[in-house]
């Protein structure tokens, strides 16, 4: 019952964000501008606010949530004893597959106008040849760097 | 009572408190959501937990031979 406590609690964006080095993504969270796609999502509950960083940075596959808790430890570990390697990169490039776990089968997803411009393109997004980040469609994620120029929402209480 | 009787006690005894111990660990990291409360409890908590248990088959499976030896006399 602990374990099981435990991991649910490793999902959480406060569990996430309790480390100083993340402070700034969580703050990315709340930036006042629909361009910027995890605020977008964040702020429009287009995913959990309380597992926001999980939903978007677990890998969806078998073993998605086990490889996430190893990655985890890694990240203990370059928190208080390895030191934590600035700026913060992916392991892997963003892959399709974890926008799409939400957005596959939605209309604004299935009829969007670009996404179906030429037939080739939503092909190539759906096996992960075309990156909905990389390709600069969506280009604008956690952009910490200009954080300080850049206007936050202030979530109503 | 047989020769192994106070050493099981004794192994027993340590188990009991390892787990106990481990349990409180285990207990105590659900105070805080943060990642050192997740390692006390995966390590910590879990390690003292474990060792009890090993200890405890340990204790079980080190004086059968012995028992079972004084049940045939």
């Amino acid at each position: 019952m602990g374990a099981a406590e435990q991991m649910r609690r490793t999902e959480q964006t406060e569990f996430c964000l309790s480390c100083h080095v993340m402070e700034a993504y969580g703050r990315s969270l709340r930036v006042d501008d629909s361009t910027y796609l995890p605020a977008a999502h964040f702020q429009n509950g287009r995913i959990p606010r309380d597992q926001a960083c999980y939903t978007c940075h677990t890998d969806y596959v078998l073993y998605g949530t086990a490889l996430s808790k190893m990655r985890g430890l890694r990240h203990v570990y370059a928190q208080y004893i390895g030191g934590v390697q600035t700026p913060i990169r992916l392991y892997t490039p963003y892959n399709n597959r974890e926008c799409l776990h939400c957005h596959a089968g939605a209309r604004s997803f299935e009829e969007g106008a670009v996404h179906n411009a030429d037939p080739s393109i939503m092909a190539a997004i759906k096996s992960n040849e075309l990156s909905c980040v990389s390709s600069g469609c969506h280009a604008n994620v956690h952009d910490i760097a200009h954080l300080g120029e850049l206007k936050l929402w202030e979530a109503p209480k | 009572m047989n020769a192994g009787e106070p050493h099981i006690h004794r192994r027993l005894r340590v188990s009991g408190v390892l787990i106990i111990l481990g349990l409180a660990v285990e207990l105590l990291s659900l105070i805080r959501i943060h990642p050192l409360a997740f390692m006390g409890f995966l390590l910590v908590g879990g390690g003292l937990l474990a060792a009890g248990v090993v200890l405890y088959l340990i204790s079980l499976v080190s004086v059968a031979p012995a028992a079972s030896r004084e049940d045939f006399r």
